[in-house]
């Protein structure tokens, strides 16, 4: 009778510390994800793969957003993004107005991580061609990490030479005085 | 028993014991016995659509309201005795989660938070006249939740509502209300921000809803369950506190806790703060008689789930949840009435009439339930169920129109 409380007390005893083994070791053996990073005011944006909307070019995102020698305003949108699909109605005339008042040009470029038909569909019933719309080609995943997008929509200011000057979480737009600053 | 059998015993018996104490560690316990829930009445249900989802409700004339659609800012107009719709027109505002109050008159206040925006809106012209909003010196321009004056005026607490504002270092000292006149200028302050330490911590705790009883202001603290009433607006030296009464507190608070992980690659937005906390209010508002209608928040327990990205940005996964809500009505006193239990469980906001009717936003839409403590109905309806099939989109054909007889905010002279 002592034996069998003996016996049960020290597997009661060996079955948790092997349920607390089992979950140290899957725990510590799943690898990490690794913690989001991004561009830093004065470096260049990333090669990553793109794609244009408007016919479908192929190029590099710092192509497609230094390539006309101006200011741009990359803004990282997601087509599943309430705020972003607000956006589609609300951005264009608050842009202008912030563009107006940084006295020099600045091009506006949206980035979608979902790909070409997402876009499209996205951006189809509203005014935005005067919006360059951009999707990535290669890994989403990696275009946010490298982006260091953390939520949408995520925007930055790249001078003409493709360097990212200024990054804004959420939809408002960089200081005026920075952005004419960079971009007169 | 052996040495070793006793030291497996006793060993199993403490590993136990952890596990339990973790798991009990995980609830907040209750520090006294909440009160009998009584059933409510439901009157009636407005329910959201595809295309239509309410964020603010108000009162017109007769037994009607006016519903205003969360997207972007749809007005409709909802016949209680039948249960018909008309769709009065869109805000001229892209605005989201627009708000409607009771105003003066046939008036009605409207306003958003995102962009900061507020309006008076004739039931009776359907006209819209924006009004200023005061520009914080936190964060600018910025709005939160009113209440409205006799003489036209407003009261704002503008750091009051669900946003998380950033308090500067060192810090400058700022009203918890202002109070602005019928053109929208700025004439009084009341009240001021706590300073709670960290950097979000003295704006979430500054989280208050506002109402009033003839000149009389009213607030009510959401994370401590403080009602304050001050002292008449038109006294010469301005409102002053001169009462704060403690609503009852059935579990005991730890104080709220920050844990900010910044990407410093973003200037702006970057600071992605996360607060730990347990406030006895879930919402609040005061009727329009006075009395006070607060949700209760109970039962707080540790909810763990989190995404594979906050798990790698805080040093805690998940957060404080409560599982149960009531609604409590308070005299103008501040005694209880009564407690009584949501028909759906859980409720996100509430507005109550002066017709005898309680409004619960909950995840279907608006529950109409009968006011326990109103002396009559007045307005039953003769429906029971109505779903708001009104097209709120950025293309609704008809946009409600300014008041022509207003100057343009823009003209009005700067903040004091």
């Amino acid at each position: 009778m002592m034996g069998g409380r003996v016996l049960t007390g020290r597997w009661v005893l060996a079955v948790l510390a092997l349920t607390l083994g089992v979950q140290i070791v899957i725990r510590e053996g799943r690898p990490a994800p690794p913690l989001p990073g991004g561009p830093y005011a004065g470096d260049l944006l990333p090669e990553l793969p793109v794609g244009m909307l408007d016919g479908g070019h192929r190029s590099t995102l710092r192509e497609v957003v230094s390539g006309s020698g101006t200011c741009s305003l990359l803004a990282v949108i997601s087509t599943s993004c309430g705020v972003c699909a607000r956006m589609r109605v609300t951005w264009l005339d608050r842009f202008n107005a912030w563009a107006d008042s940084v006295d020099g040009v600045v091009r506006p470029v949206w980035l979608a991580g979902e790909g070409e038909a997402s876009l499209e569909r996205f951006t189809r019933d509203f005014d935005l061609a005067s919006i360059d719309l951009v999707f990535t080609a290669g890994s989403p995943r990696q275009a946010g990490r490298e982006l260091g997008v953390i939520g949408t929509p995520t925007l930055y200011l790249v001078d003409a030479q493709g360097r990212v000057r200024s990054g804004v979480l959420g939809d408002q737009f960089p200081p005026a005085d920075i952005a004419r600053s960079i971009c007169e | 028993m052996t040495n070793s059998g006793r030291l497996g015993a006793w060993g199993s018996g403490f590993a136990a014991f952890l596990l339990l104490g973790a798991c009990e560690s995980a609830k907040i316990p209750d520090s006294a016995p909440p009160p009998r829930q009584l059933p409510l009445e439901v009157i009636a249900t407005l329910e959201d659509s595809e295309s239509f989802s309410v964020s603010g409700i108000a009162p017109v004339q007769g037994c009607s309201v006016w519903v205003a659609g969360s997207a972007w800012g749809l007005i409709v107009e909802v016949d209680f005795m039948t249960g018909s719709l008309r769709e009065v027109g869109r805000l001229p505002v892209w605005a989201s989660g627009v708000r409607l109050e009771r105003g003066d008159s046939t008036d009605l206040v409207a306003w958003s938070v995102s962009p900061p925006w507020l309006a008076r809106l004739s039931t009776r012209t359907e006209r819209v006249q924006p009004l200023r909003i005061p520009v914080h010196p936190w964060i600018g321009r910025t709005m939160g939740p009113l209440a409205v004056l006799s003489s036209s005026r407003v009261a704002i607490a503008p750091i009051g509502s669900q946003q998380i504002v950033r308090s500067p270092r060192p810090w400058t000292e700022v009203p918890l209300i202002r109070i602005q006149d019928a053109a929208g200028r700025w004439v009084e302050s009341v009240g001021h921000v706590e300073d709670r330490g960290g950097d979000y911590l003295s704006a979430y705790q500054a989280r208050v809803r506002l109402g009033s009883r003839g000149d009389t202001l009213l607030s009510v603290n959401l994370v401590d369950a403080v009602v304050t009433v001050f002292s008449s607006l038109s006294d010469p030296g301005g409102p002053a506190v001169i009462r704060s009464v403690s609503l009852p507190r059935y579990f005991s608070a730890s104080p709220p806790q920050e844990e900010i992980w910044r990407a410093d690659w973003l200037q702006i937005g970057g600071a992605r703060p996360r607060i730990y906390a347990t406030p006895h209010l879930a919402e609040a508002t005061f009727g329009p008689e006075g009395r006070l209608y607060v949700l209760r928040n109970h039962g707080f327990r540790w909810n763990s789930d989190d995404t594979t990205l906050s798990r790698q940005l805080y040093t805690r996964a998940g957060r404080w949840e409560s599982t149960e809500q009531w609604l409590e009505i308070f005299s103008v006193e501040g005694a209880l009435l009564g407690a009584y239990a949501l028909p759906n469980g859980r409720a996100f906001w509430l507005r109550v009439d002066d017709a005898g009717r309680i409004f619960l936003r909950d995840e279907k839409g608006i529950t109409i339930v009968r006011n326990p403590v109103a002396s009559a109905l007045r307005c039953g309806g003769e429906f029971r169920a109505v779903t708001l099939d009104a097209s709120d989109s950025p293309d609704h054909p008809t946009v409600l129109s300014l008041n022509p007889a207003v100057e343009p905010v823009v003209a009005l002279p700067p903040d004091v």
